[in-house]
């Protein structure tokens, strides 16, 4: 019952592999088709500094990802009495402690290009900022997101999957799943 | 009231372990790079840089025979007085990259260690020796010499004893018996896997640092073993390049790390006789770009292999608590070799455990369906199919680049002959799952449903497109990179991982494999540096006598 590779998704979506590789990472996607745009939709300049209580997600990163959360997580969020969207960027930015700076800066990039109304359209459809939008028109976004292909699709992967990584691993969220936790050690 | 079926381990405490680390300083030789802010250069017999499974082993080994050693490992000293079983602190503290970890298109998940131990700190005990088709293969294509694998036995039988493999021997946890449901309904090969445990208490957190020191990882074996025969460990501090003339290693340029694993702006200058690369697939590949090492046919960090790994999820009417009990203790081969060595991709079952964080991120989506997802964990088994990589002309693996601040990143495009296996091995592992009694299954891929039925997911996997990115791939098996044999123009070192350029520097870790194994790695790694390590020791004690 083999059936073959399907090929059509990369011919439909115009990018397959040897194109992304020409266009590259983030960084490389923002200068062909965010970065001219930059000065005219925004000018604003990027900041490297940490917000305020953050080792490494920016203000601009902060603002754009906290509308974000709770359609993000669901009911992830609610689960977990008295947590607030902020507590999920904190566990965000935690994840990333252990990252590596070069892939960090990635998601520095993704998040710098989703602060531009032409990239955000490119990528998820719609114009507006996530700030702008009701949780319902975030929810529709976000399924609108999801199911575009190619770069749109890693990008969406690239921002949602480490978030709900970051909120489970929490001990909180994480008994939130009906795992009853682990076996105690006494160890901090 | 609570469900008395669902196995509840959160009361259970874990205290008075023997801690071989305890009190370390006093007794052993410990450098912690994050307190060394100067200079300093300090000299030895073998410099080994990395602690795993091939550093682990060559230290030991080595020191026995009374070689001045230096172990050299980026990640921090931590142990069972550490491991306080979060699944956040683990991915931070023992993981590379955090666990953070892929492949440059961001298609694979790569999990690997980055600790003192390496991996066999977070690895899930699995101990085979290598299959004999793999060991042929290499003979057939790469001129290895010696691993035959009656040359190789005796080397296996030996860290098997050092390490307490022996075939799980109680009942296996509800998920890992989903194998042997589904492969007895349907006639498939399957087999208890050979765990290095030595008085396991079944608990299923092998993957965030043994907490009751029963997994035999080299961080409570073969490294308190050199420590006790002298060997040095410097911990937090990273192999930044190797120094050398083109013909020969003269020390090693070491970079501390502070706590936040920054440089500390210090440099330690390792100087010895002889040099082990021990820091595993990327890591070995990646000092030697950093070094500028010879390379002349262009091969370091090239034909890196993965075992590319597909999932599938399966809800059972029952629970499973696939987050409790020993992760892994039956595969099925039938799979494996089924089309000959180098036909189209094989593959091995077997299962993995689920916490809470790993699982968000491989079950994806977002919103109510993540929740849903989520909150099925209890009732939900997650099967593997861990692909042999490198066997045939269209399987090459990804190449080791270098970031421009020297970070290594993973080149692996996905060719049609893995998409393709991909595809098959998600069959598999659903077939497996209805087989075994499932209610529902789901291939890992974003645009698949849970299915209700195997005719129903047989129909329905047929559209799915098996492209980067749409399926889920993992890895958790860096191979590959500095190839060993005999054939110069492939392969970066000899059959015993001597480099051929560089005399002095020996490379004893899993980039040397030629293809991937088919099997998980570690009693490979384990065995082929306990011999390479036993000819080196042979060779280099005259001189240290001497000197």
């Amino acid at each position: 019952m083999d059936q073959g590779i399907d090929r059509r998704g990369a011919d439909r979506r115009g990018i397959g592999r040897r194109g992304f590789l020409k266009l590259g990472f983030w960084g490389s996607a923002a200068l062909a088709s965010g970065a001219a745009l930059t000065p005219l939709l925004t000018g604003c300049s990027r900041s490297d500094t940490p917000a305020a209580g953050f080792a490494h997600l920016r203000d601009n990163d902060v603002s754009l990802l906290r509308p974000l959360v709770k359609p993000v997580l669901g009911g992830g969020l609610a689960a977990v009495p008295g947590a607030t969207a902020d507590d999920a960027l904190h566990a965000f930015d935690r994840l990333l402690e252990g990252g590596y700076a070069g892939t960090r800066d990635q998601l520095f990039q993704l998040m710098d290009l989703l602060q531009l109304g032409a990239a955000r359209w490119w990528l998820t459809g719609t114009w507006a900022a996530f700030a702008d939008q009701s949780d319902t028109e975030l929810a529709a976004t976000l399924a609108q997101w999801q199911s575009k292909e190619g770069f749109a699709q890693l990008a969406f992967k690239g921002l949602t999957q480490p978030l709900g990584m970051a909120w489970y691993v929490t001990p909180e969220a994480a008994l939130s799943t009906g795992y009853p936790g682990p076996p105690r050690t006494g160890n901090v | 009231m609570p469900d008395l079926s669902m196995p509840d381990l959160s009361k259970l405490e874990i205290r008075n372990i023997r801690d071989p680390w305890e009190n370390a300083d006093q007794r052993w030789q410990v450098i912690d790079g994050a307190q060394q802010t100067r200079d300093r250069t300090l000299e030895a017999d073998v410099v080994i840089i990395g602690t795993g499974a091939g550093g682990g082993v060559s230290a030991e080994i080595l020191s026995q025979r009374g070689l001045k050693v230096i172990l050299v490992e980026a990640g921090r000293l931590r142990s069972s007085r550490d491991f306080n079983l979060d699944e956040g602190d683990a991915y931070r503290h023992l993981y590379q990259e955090g666990a953070l970890r892929a492949t440059k298109d961001g298609a694979i998940t790569i999990l690997q260690g980055r600790t003192v131990g390496g991996t066999t700190v977070v690895n899930w005990t699995s101990s085979f020796r290598t299959p004999e088709q793999t060991l042929d293969f290499w003979q057939r294509q790469y001129g290895v010499q010696g691993t035959g694998r009656s040359a190789l036995n005796p080397w296996f039988e030996r860290m098997e004893k050092r390490l307490g493999v022996h075939p799980w021997q109680m009942p296996p946890n509800a998920n890992n018996d989903i194998i042997k449901r589904g492969c007895e309904a349907l006639g498939w090969d399957w087999s208890v896997i050979p765990r290095n445990v030595s008085g396991c208490w079944n608990i299923g957190y092998c993957g965030m640092g043994c907490p009751t020191n029963a997994k035999q990882s080299m961080l409570v074996t073969t490294l308190p073993a050199a420590m006790e025969a002298g060997a040095t460990l410097i911990h937090s501090a990273q192999a930044h390049r190797l120094i050398h003339d083109g013909g020969k290693v003269s020390a090693v340029e070491v970079r501390p790390l502070d706590q936040h694993k920054q440089p500390t702006g210090a440099t330690l200058t390792l100087k010895a006789a002889t040099v082990i690369a021990a820091g595993g697939g990327i890591q070995t590949p990646a000092l030697l770009m950093r070094s500028e090492a010879p390379d002349p046919n262009g091969r370091v960090g090239k034909r890196t292999f993965l075992h590319v790994t597909s999932f599938a999820f399966g809800h059972y009417g029952r629970d499973i608590a696939p987050f409790y009990g020993a992760p892994q203790s039956l595969h099925s081969d039938q799979f494996t070799f089924a089309e000959g060595v180098a036909g189209p991709a094989g593959y091995k079952l077997e299962m993995m455990p689920l916490h809470p964080g790993l699982t968000a991120a491989l079950l994806g989506s977002v919103g109510e369906e993540a929740r849903q997802r989520i909150t099925e964990l209890p009732r939900t088994a997650a099967s593997i199919a861990l692909l042999r990589d490198g066997f045939h002309d269209d399987s090459v693996g990804g190449t080791v680049e270098l970031r421009d601040n020297g970070e290594p990143v993973l080149d692996y495009p996905l060719s049609d002959y893995l998409l393709d296996g991909a595809r098959r091995s998600l069959h598999s592992q659903v077939e497996m799952q209805f087989a075994a009694g499932a209610e529902r299954v789901r291939p890992g891929h974003i645009r698949a449903p849970y299915y209700p039925s195997w005719k129903a997911a047989r129909q329905g996997m047929k559209d799915l497109a098996y492209q980067p990115l749409e399926v889920a791939l993992g890895s958790a098996h860096v191979m590959g990179g500095c190839a060993m044999g005999e054939d110069e123009q492939h392969c970066v070192v000899d059959s015993h991982g001597r480099h051929r350029q560089l005399e002095n520097l020996y490379v004893f870790d899993g980039s040397v494999f030629p293809t991937s194994l088919g099997v998980n790695p570690q009693l490979t790694i384990y065995g082929l540096s306990a011999r390479n390590a036993s000819a080196l020791a042979d060779r280099l004690k005259p001189v240290a006598n001497n000197a």
